[in-house]
């Protein structure tokens, strides 16, 4: 897979260009903090965006489950999930856990997420977490999306993302995680994938 | 030619899996079942003819006389010119993507080249190579790269240990050219190689110890037959 | 043609997308800034480890705690090694040694302080602030101390690390400030028994045994190499390089005995019996060093009159050994006099009753071989001075008046200086006498496996108000607690000085490889910060570099004086005594053969023989041991020395197997005495093993399901532990005194009694529930940690 044209982009490009949306507004960002930490008093913002995602994906998504549940079960799970588990931590959202199998933190997978971040000319705030977080990665990816860095986009997806997003996904959906994340984990691999077109797509 | 050798001294080993480890941490061996360069089988308490017997095998890629990894590459040839570090005397063979050093007698793989195959590793009798799946020269459409003791080449090269002798905590291994003193003493005092009427494939990693524990070794480890 | 659908997004998504990014939210995640492009670089081990920033510092894998040098490339820990100018290891590091790049990577490593958000138990956490954590613990300790007391907050610790936070308890007025399962579950009766016959503590954390220089030396169950202890090991293989021979006396073969000269497979339970039976041999034999045993000695009358009963032929049936065998050993021993090992052994709680005897013995074979202060023997530690300050001002740490002390009044006459006793504290928790106890903080133990009876220690935790651990890996303790504190890696922090008082003394430092991960703070930190929620008075220094500094200061060294110097500097060691030199640090300044201090509780001044039950019908003892690879219960989940070493075996005897169609590797469970059922475990059917014991090495079958790696895997032997025997000196809980009999295919296998048991020993007593319920066919308890349901949670995976 080359430098292939970018339907998503161009699409996208185009809406921008009739100024129907704001420049940061492509799901990437919103999937990046939606893999954050919860803390915000109103999580149902993060709910309206994902139903949203989900009808335009056409994934299911129950309001009742979204409407049931509170900021401490949401804290709770995400701390089950990705931060610490009585069961072990069942999906650590690390590419280093998944690429080459190294199960451990910061090791070939990070390396890796570094070196495209340094390609691409930046670096990761001052964090308490490793940059090759899913919600680094994610974020990384609304940044080259913007900067229109295609060819960068292409390689970090192949070359790197989907080398480890699909195992992570695996345990996550293994783990029953609650609704939000459930849907969540499809979404961004719905996103990932669909964001590339190989070569002859428009042909 | 010269050949860089290893004793393994039972008597003092206990079996700590140390050298696995090190070796595990110096070349960055992800933990999957059958990827590991050195390993440690702890053997016993079992009988003997000499009587109760409790020790290990410390095993690793043997750098054997005739190996019988090398010929089995499919990759293909290349001249390919060694030179001695010290003389800087040079020889030049025609090699696939393995072959056994002319000056150190180790054996080595071009990882550039090697395509996976795993003829290598199925070729050897003692196990000692395993083929790393995570990675692969794809430009040869390679499946994979196969991996081994390397006696620490590099290392050694710097003047450093092999990372198994340098952090065996009891001294029970040892390093060097096979006619040095500190090996050739132990092999004339009665360190064995783990070879059987059907492999004698010359391996040069020897095994020290008393009656009891080298008669457990090569009843359970010592391989009968060529794979 | 590999069309993929691509992703539209609507109006309405567009819209709410809008109206999130105005929430409060940084835009675009304010995860990135701009910072330097670079072309991409590959990273790669190539060259090994070679190359990498060097960091001297110490390891924290096992208490021996190894000289290390750390290594670092772009940011990252890439390899352990030895110190190469350590006296003590060089360049080598054992298996967890060169693991702890593991610990410090683990994805399963306490990453944020966590607060109980479910029920006790449930483990469901959510994450929280390092001002809330503190804030609440300052908070509960408080209102504790207000309701019941300052003495019900009680400490469970181990380590260096765990003393910064101790002084916070001591400024709390409780006495339960430290209460060490380490020692009251493992060393403590063989510190006691040395400490009354030589004056100090040959044994303890430190062990002063020559081993390198021993012309004979003798194990009893210690068994050096599978437990490894890097200087310990190469000292003992040192000394057999060097020609000494060899006596090891134990039920099972292990890799000591492989390398023995005589191995005496001795009825478990019947030690003391050999040692009285030796020690009259000795004496009537006229093998003990007169000289040494008429200046240095006293009470040898006494001794010589009190073990006059134990004969070899007597021992010989109690034991069940071979006179010519037992007579051949102490000869052999008796030969090398006086450079001759006595071996202290090192975990000393096997039968509660006897222990403290039973290391009496040891210490006074040593004294009538004359094997104290010279080569080959038991030698003197070298004092090593450095700095100390206090934390918390001494005047600010008075313990609170108390009518009825837990630990000085303890039913132990020996046990309070030595801290309160585990099982006491327990016991106090479950029973609320003397008074209450209703909070406890844990610092790196994992007080499920270490303390006897997990199942008495979860009903105590249910019962208190208030539960906290400071922890790097979440053990059993962190899925009790109430707020979880993460904890530095040990490669990620300075600590105190140290200061190695053998044969090759020296002083190095912790320092710090890397910064901590994630939010986890240093020991110094916490107990700092703490401290300041509950508004003591105290930590002067900013920080533990300080602190490190500090202690250094009074040597005349820094750590960057010390880091110059390769981060660790030797000094001269004073291990041996001339007769004229010898100074015996008891009261009476002599090494004492019958202890008066014993007599004056009603125990005995010298040891008697006190048989510990043997097995009951059907069962075999249980008996345990470490594994090379793994560090007590805390290294099972490490990635690394999980795929080493995954999980433990039973030992089973080759003939009981054979007789019970048992096959090697076979998967079994096994109930104990009182009906506790184990994890399935693998059998290995060996020779190696008597057939009245089974043996499996300690801390596997983690009940923590936290645990990833190691949660199932393997029998855990502290969870067979439930009949306790405490010593009567200083109430250390025995652990060799369960029975268990295993179950194959849910059907119960009586063990044969292939050895017959000599009248002298009593059979223990299986309750009346365990036999009824025998009787009955009722169902086993199957160990469990009761609430948390692992399927549950899992997912059914």
């Amino acid at each position: 897979m080359n430098d292939g044209s970018f339907i998503y982009l161009y699409l996208f490009n185009q809406i921008l260009a009739t100024r129907y949306i704001m420049p940061n507004q492509h799901p990437f960002f919103f999937l990046s903090a939606a893999f954050t930490y919860p803390e915000q008093a109103n999580i149902h913002p993060f709910f309206e965006i994902l139903a949203s995602l989900s009808a335009d994906l056409s994934i299911e998504f129950n309001h009742q489950a979204a409407d049931s549940t509170s900021l401490t079960d949401l804290q709770a799970e995400y701390v089950r999930l990705f931060i610490n588990s009585p069961a072990g931590v069942p999906a650590p959202p690390y590419a280093s856990i998944y690429i080459d199998n190294r199960g451990i933190l910061l090791q070939q997978g990070h390396d890796e997420a570094m070196s495209f971040y340094q390609a691409a000319g930046l670096e990761t705030i001052e964090s308490s977490e490793c940059e090759d977080h899913i919600a680094f990665e994610l974020a990384f990816i609304g940044h080259l999306i913007e900067d229109n860095r295609l060819d960068l986009l292409n390689k970090f997806i192949n070359e790197h993302v989907l080398k480890w997003y699909p195992a992570f996904s695996q345990r996550l959906q293994s783990a029953r995680p609650c609704h939000f994340y459930q849907v969540l984990g499809q979404i961004t691999g719905l996103c990932l994938q669909h964001i590339l077109i190989e070569e002859k797509a428009d042909e | 030619m010269r050949q860089y050798a290893m004793i393994i001294d039972l008597t003092r080993c206990v079996g700590c899996h140390a050298c696995a480890l090190a070796c595990r941490a110096e070349w960055d061996i992800p933990a999957q079942d059958g990827y590991r360069r050195n390993w440690v089988r702890n053997l016993g308490p079992a009988k003997t003819s000499h009587g109760l017997s409790f020790t290990a095998y410390p095993g690793l890629c043997n750098h054997c006389d005739k190996p019988a990894c090398v010929p089995v590459c499919p990759a293909d040839k290349i001249k390919k010119t060694f030179t001695e570090p010290k003389t800087g005397k040079t020889k030049t063979m025609t090699v696939a993507a393995t072959w056994k050093n002319p000056f150190d007698g180790t054996v080595q793989i071009d990882k550039t080249r090697c395509l996976g195959c795993g003829a290598c590793a199925d070729a050897c009798p003692y196990g000692a190579r395993y083929v790393n799946t995570n990675i692969a020269n794809k430009n040869l459409d390679g499946d994979g790269i196969a991996d081994k003791c390397t006696f620490c080449k590099p290392r050694v090269e710097a003047g450093l240990r092999p990372a198994c002798v340098q952090t065996c905590i009891t001294d029970a291994r040892i390093f060097g050219w096979r006619d040095e003193p500190k090996i050739a003493d132990y092999i004339k005092k009665g360190a064995i190689r783990m070879e059987s009427a059907q492999v004698q494939t010359g391996p040069n990693v020897y095994y020290y110890g008393h009656p009891k524990d080298l008669e457990l070794l090569t009843k359970t480890s010592t391989p009968q037959e060529m794979p | 043609m590999n069309r993929r659908r691509f992703l539209k997004m609507s109006a309405a998504t567009a819209m709410a997308m809008a109206a999130f990014s105005l929430d409060g939210l940084p835009p675009k995640g304010g995860l990135f800034r701009v910072g330097q492009a670079l072309a991409r670089t590959n990273y790669g081990p190539a060259n090994g480890s070679m190359g990498a920033k060097e960091i001297t510092s110490v390891c924290e894998m096992c208490f021996w705690r190894c000289p290390i040098v750390t290594k670092v490339r772009n940011g990252k820990l890439i390899k352990i090694e030895g110190n190469p100018k350590s006296p003590v290891n060089g360049q080598r590091v054992c298996a967890r040694g060169n693991s702890g790049i593991q610990l410090l990577y683990d994805p399963d490593r306490i990453k944020y302080p966590m607060k109980r958000v479910g029920a006790r138990g449930e483990g469901k956490w959510a994450k929280i602030s390092w001002d809330e954590a503190l804030e609440e613990i300052a908070h509960n300790m408080n209102k504790v101390k207000k309701k019941y007391g300052p003495h019900a907050l009680a400490y469970f610790d181990h380590g260096a690390s765990a003393e910064n936070l101790r002084e916070v308890f001591m400024a709390m007025g409780t006495e339960n400030y430290t209460s060490e399962p380490a020692f009251f579950q493992c060393v403590g009766p063989a510190a006691l028994a040395y400490l009354e016959t030589v004056g100090y503590i040959a044994t303890g954390t430190r062990q002063y045994n020559d081993m390198p220089h021993a012309k004979a030396m003798l194990l009893v169950g210690s068994h050096i190499g599978e437990n490894v202890h890097v200087s310990h090991v190469r000292e003992f293989i040192e000394g057999l390089a060097a020609g000494s021979k060899l006596v090891v006396v134990d039920p099972r073969f292990s890799v000591a005995a492989g390398k023995a000269d005589i191995h005496l497979s001795i009825r478990p339970g019947t030690d003391t019996a050999l040692l009285l039976a030796w020690i009259n041999y000795v004496i009537q034999n006229n093998l003990y060093h007169k000289e040494f045993v008429a200046n240095t000695c006293q009470g040898f009358a006494d001794l010589k009159k009190e073990v006059k009963g134990y004969s070899l032929e007597w021992a010989a049936e109690i034991c069940d050994l071979k006179i010519a065998d037992m007579k051949a050993a102490i000869e052999m021993l008796a030969k090398a006099s006086p450079h001759v090992m006595i071996h202290p052994g090192r975990h000393s709680t096997w039968y509660g009753k006897g222990d403290v005897g039973r290391h009496q013995s040891y210490a006074i074979l040593s004294a009538l071989f004359g094997a104290v202060g010279v080569p080959g023997g038991l030698y003197f530690p070298t004092p090593v001075k450095v700095g100390h300050i206090d934390c918390v001002e001494e005047k600010s740490k008075t313990v609170a008046p108390v009518e009825v002390s837990l630990k000085e009044d303890s039913a132990y006459p020996f046990s309070a200086a030595f801290g309160t006793v585990t099982a006491d504290i327990i016991k106090a928790i479950n029973t609320s006498k003397p008074y209450p106890i209703r909070l406890l903080g844990v610092n790196g133990v994992n007080i499920m496996q270490t303390i006897p009876d997990p199942y008495e220690t979860m009903k105590a935790i249910k019962k208190l108000d208030f539960i906290f651990c400071e922890e790097m890996m979440a053990g059993e303790t962190a899925l009790w607690s109430d707020i979880i504190l993460p904890d530095a890696i040990y490669l990620e922090r300075y600590d105190g000085v140290y200061a190695y008082e053998g044969l090759t003394p020296y002083i190095t430092v912790r320092q710090p490889a890397l910064p901590p991960m994630y939010e986890a703070k240093p020991p110094y930190w916490i107990a700092k910060n703490l401290a300041r929620h509950l508004k003591i008075d105290g930590f002067p220094l900013p920080d533990a570099k300080a602190l490190v500094n500090h202690d250094l200061e009074a040597v005349n060294l820094s750590i960057n004086k010390l880091n110059k110097q390769g981060g660790i500097i030797s000094l001269p060691a004073n291990p041996y005594r001339t007769p004229e030199n010898l100074k015996i640090a008891t009261d009476s300044g002599k090494i004492k053969l019958s202890v008066a201090a014993f007599e004056d509780e009603d125990l005995d001044a010298i040891p008697k023989f006190q048989p510990a039950p043997a097995p009951p019908k059907g069962y075999a003892r249980l008996i345990y041991g470490r594994c090379p690879v793994h560090t007590f219960s805390r290294t099972m989940n490490n990635l690394w020395l999980n795929h080493e070493v995954p999980e433990n075996k039973l030992w089973l005897n080759d003939e009981i197997a054979r007789q019970l169609k048992i096959k090697n590797d076979e998967t079994v469970v096994l109930e104990n005495q009182s009906g506790k059922r184990s994890n399935p475990i693998k059998v290995l059917v060996t020779p190696g093993i008597r057939p009245d014991a089974v043996y499996m090495t300690h801390g596997f079958g983690s009940k923590s399901p936290h645990l990833s790696r190691a949660y199932g895997k393997g029998a855990a032997d502290g969870y067979m532990m439930t009949n306790t025997v405490e010593d009567p000196f200083m109430g250390a809980t025995s652990k060799r005194t369960n029975f268990v009999r295993i179950v194959k295919n849910k059907s119960i296998l009586d063990i044969p009694e292939i050895i017959p048991v000599p009248a002298a020993i009593p059979k223990f007593k299986l309750r009346k529930l365990a036999a009824d319920r025998q009787k009955a066919g009722v169902r086993p308890q199957y160990a469990s940690t009761g609430d948390f349901s692992i399927q549950e949670r899992r997912g059914g995976e």
